[in-house]
C-alpha cells in the first residue's frame, strides 16, 4: 500500500486519478503545496511522465527515471520519461493523494539543469542574458 | 534529414549542450569528430519525435482541461 499525503511535494510522482482523461497516467511534481494550509496553495505545475523509449535517452528535454525495483527511487513499474518540455498546471484534485516515491539527487540535477535549459533561466543562459543586456547600453 | 531545417525552425540548443548535434559548437567541431551522417539523421528524428509527443502531450491536456470546469464541479 503507498504512503498517503494530504499534501503534494516537489520531485515527487504522482498519479492521476483513474477517471481524468489523459494519455499520461503520473506526473513529476514541481510544486510544493506543504504550506497550503497558510498560502492556500490548490494548483500543481507538474511534468507529465512517459513511457517513451529508447530514443528518448539523449533528448535534451526529457528525463529518464529509472524504477526503484531496478536501484531508481520511484516505483514505477518500467523505466520513464520526464517530459520537460510538456509543463502543465492544475488543480491538485485530480492527482491521488499518495506518491510513488522522490526521485533521486542524480535524476533531480538532470532535470533541474534541462528545465533550466527549456525556460532559458540556467546559470550559464541566464549570464549570457546580462552580457547582452550590458552590451546594449 | 537536412539540419538547415532546424535552423529555419529556430535551433533549441544553440550551444550543442545535450548532445544536440545542430548546435553552433557541434558545427563548429572538426569533421573527424562529427558523428556519422547516420547518427545524426538518427538522433534528428528522434528530436523531432520528442518534440512532436511533447506538443500532442499539451494539446490533450488542453483538450482535458476544456472540460476541467465539468470536471471540478462534481469533486
Amino acid at each position: 500500500m503507498p504512503p498517503t499525503t494530504p499534501n503534494f511535494n516537489r520531485y515527487y510522482i504522482y498519479e492521476l486519478r483513474p477517471e481524468v482523461p489523459l494519455p499520461f497516467q503520473y506526473v513529476l511534481s514541481l510544486t510544493s503545496s506543504e504550506l497550503d494550509y497558510r498560502y492556500r496553495t490548490n494548483n500543481l505545475t507538474f511534468a507529465p511522465i512517459i513511457p517513451a523509449g529508447p530514443y528518448a535517452d539523449r533528448d535534451p528535454y526529457r528525463v529518464p527515471l529509472v524504477p526503484a525495483s531496478a536501484g531508481g527511487g520511484v516505483r514505477l513499474n518500467r523505466r520513464m520519461y520526464v517530459a520537460v518540455d510538456a509543463l502543465q498546471t492544475v488543480n491538485k484534485a485530480v492527482f491521488l493523494p499518495s506518491h510513488l516515491g522522490r526521485i533521486t539527487a542524480g535524476e533531480e540535477r538532470e532535470l533541474v539543469e534541462k528545465l533550466g535549459h527549456w525556460l532559458g533561466m540556467s546559470r550559464q543562459e541566464v549570464g549570457e542574458h546580462r552580457k547582452d543586456a550590458s552590451a546594449d547600453k | 534529414m537536412n539540419s538547415g531545417n532546424f535552423e529555419l525552425s529556430g535551433a533549441p540548443d544553440p550551444k550543442g549542450r545535450y548532445g544536440n548535434p545542430y548546435g553552433a559548437e557541434a558545427r563548429d567541431k572538426d569533421s573527424d569528430r562529427r558523428e556519422p551522417l547516420d547518427e545524426q539523421a538518427e538522433r534528428a528524428a528522434n528530436y523531432r519525435r520528442n518534440r512532436d509527443e511533447s506538443l500532442q502531450l499539451c494539446n490533450d491536456f488542453h483538450a482535458f482541461y476544456g472540460s476541467h470546469a465539468a470536471y471540478h464541479a462534481e469533486l
